[in-house]
């Protein structure tokens, strides 16, 4: 390389050998002291903000620990909250830091489900009931 | 050599090398996804491919930023760097896969364009363990896009060797932002000393061999000063090895003076190709031959053979009291300068 480059790769190379480590250290220490686990974001997702407001129900993330790809589904009827039924029919995702609501197909109860695709689990399930009925 | 443009220039050393690069990529993708899937037998193929291409990317990018010093540093490692450009080129091509699957598992599937959701879902640049580090991943195949897009020597020979050097040092933007997007991602989940000490394992090899090497060449580059009329001493002729060279830095450049056949000659060190360091070469078949990539310099012009056209300047040069002098200003590239007999007390072996 010629003498200029030199220069610059090795102006590179000390930037980074003082920046990067640092800044990996700062990442690392500030990871939560407990692993992420999807149960205690599960109780921090607040309660639809509107159960059953007409044929849409709310999702309240704001100011809650981010879900990573959190997906809406609705499951018509009365089914297992500690899965997705096979009729289940995709809402949206759910984005952190917002509220968001959702069209729900039908008049019938159904349960609306919250699914983390990172995690592959259910991290929250409200069953809602059927329009009119309390 | 460049005499003319072809897509890629095949032979023996490339295709082994290749071959090795492939065998090497499948066989850690199978480690990866086949263990990968026993311990987690929840993971779906999807996971799998996207942290076994991730990984198998930022692996590769660290073996390409050793190179460079390795080479420095031995050159028994100047094998590697000879088709560095098709690993390069696969690491991107593994990053620009981790990325798409990523894209569509995780945003391909609400109601938001896929590119708007990954730039929008989140926005707490404000915390470290929630920092959206996809952006730092998207930085980072950007600059590696372009750097896979300008690695034919195609651009090599059009943009010249000190842009196209100084363009693909972007790789070392393109490495902090990859550091950070692991960093800041995956690690903030996955609690694993192991996965937090390889990062800081590869971190560290790569900035202790880089910093080991400019503490080796540091010493050639200290300027040599002129002293007499612009003619600078540069070595003994004795401590010049016979078809190899000694390099000094000469009025701002690196000079090679090279012994052969009972001659001296000096050229610049920067081969006209990648800017290698012809000084680290040898002369082979009569001819000044770069350790990087095998271009080839007469020693007494400076010029490729025929057909080919790379020049790099010469130097007039003179021996006083059996010691070699290099006069400061170069001769303009492919300059003829009769080489200089040594004497027959001087062209005993160094």
């Amino acid at each position: 390389m010629t003498r200029a480059l030199r220069r610059r790769h090795r102006a590179a190379t000390l930037a980074l050998a003082l920046a990067l480590p640092p800044a990996v250290a700062v990442a690392l220490l500030s990871r939560p002291p407990e692993p992420r686990s999807p149960e205690p974001l599960a109780a921090a997702l607040r309660e639809p903000a509107a159960p059953h407001d007409g044929r849409s129900v709310g999702l309240d993330t704001r100011g809650q620990p981010v879900v990573p790809d959190a997906l809406v589904y609705w499951s018509p009827g009365e089914s297992d909250p500690e899965s997705l039924a096979a009729g289940s029919v995709f809402l949206g995702s759910l984005p952190a830091e917002a509220q968001r609501s959702y069209a729900v197909p039908g008049v019938g109860a159904g349960r609306v489900v919250v699914y983390s695709l990172a995690w592959q689990r259910i991290v929250r399930s409200v069953q809602v009931p059927a329009e009119g009925r309390p | 050599m460049s005499h003319t443009y072809v897509a890629v220039q095949w032979n023996r050393q490339k295709r082994v090398y290749d071959a090795c690069l492939a065998t090497g990529l499948a066989l850690y993708l199978s480690l990866f996804v086949g263990l990968g899937a026993l311990e987690n037998p929840g993971a779906t193929a999807e996971t799998l491919a996207i942290r076994g291409l991730g990984t198998a990317a930022l692996l590769l990018l660290h073996v390409i930023l050793c190179i460079g010093p390795l080479c420095r540093l031995s050159p028994a490692f100047l094998p590697l760097l000879y088709n560095r450009r098709h690993l390069g080129v696969t690491m991107f091509a593994l990053a620009l896969a981790h990325a798409g699957f990523a894209l569509f598992q995780f945003h391909a599937l609400g109601d938001v364009h896929p590119l708007v959701s990954v730039l929008t879902a989140n926005t707490r640049f404000a915390s470290v363990p929630q920092f959206p580090f996809e952006a730092f991943g998207m930085v980072a195949l950007a600059i590696l896009f372009v750097m896979a897009a300008t690695s034919h020597d195609f651009w090599l020979a059009n943009l010249t060797a000190p842009v196209w050097k100084t363009l693909h040092m972007g790789v070392y933007v393109a490495y902090a932002a990859l550091v950070l997007h692991v960093a800041l991602g995956v690690l903030q989940d996955e609690t694993s000393p192991l996965l937090a000490g390889a990062l800081a394992a590869g971190l560290a090899t790569v900035l202790g061999l880089h910093l080991a090497a400019a503490q080796r060449e540091a010493p050639t580059d200290r300027e040599r000063p002129a002293v007499d009329d612009g003619w600078v001493d540069v070595c003994a002729v004795a401590e010049i090895p016979e078809k190899r060279a000694r390099i000094a830095t000469v009025a701002g450049e690196r000079v090679a003076v090279f012994r052969y056949d009972g001659l001296l000659s000096a050229v610049s060190n920067v081969c006209q190709h990648q800017n290698g360091p012809l000084g680290e070469g040898r002369v082979l078949k009569g001819c000044i031959t770069c350790p990087w990539h095998g271009y080839q310099y007469d020693p007494a012009t400076g010029a490729s053979p025929a057909p080919f056209t790379e020049r790099v300047p010469t130097f007039n040069l003179r021996v006083r009291a059996g010691r070699v002098e290099v006069h400061c200003r170069p001769n303009p590239p492919g300059t003829r300068v009769a080489p200089l007999k040594l004497e027959a007390e001087l062209v005993r072996p160094g």
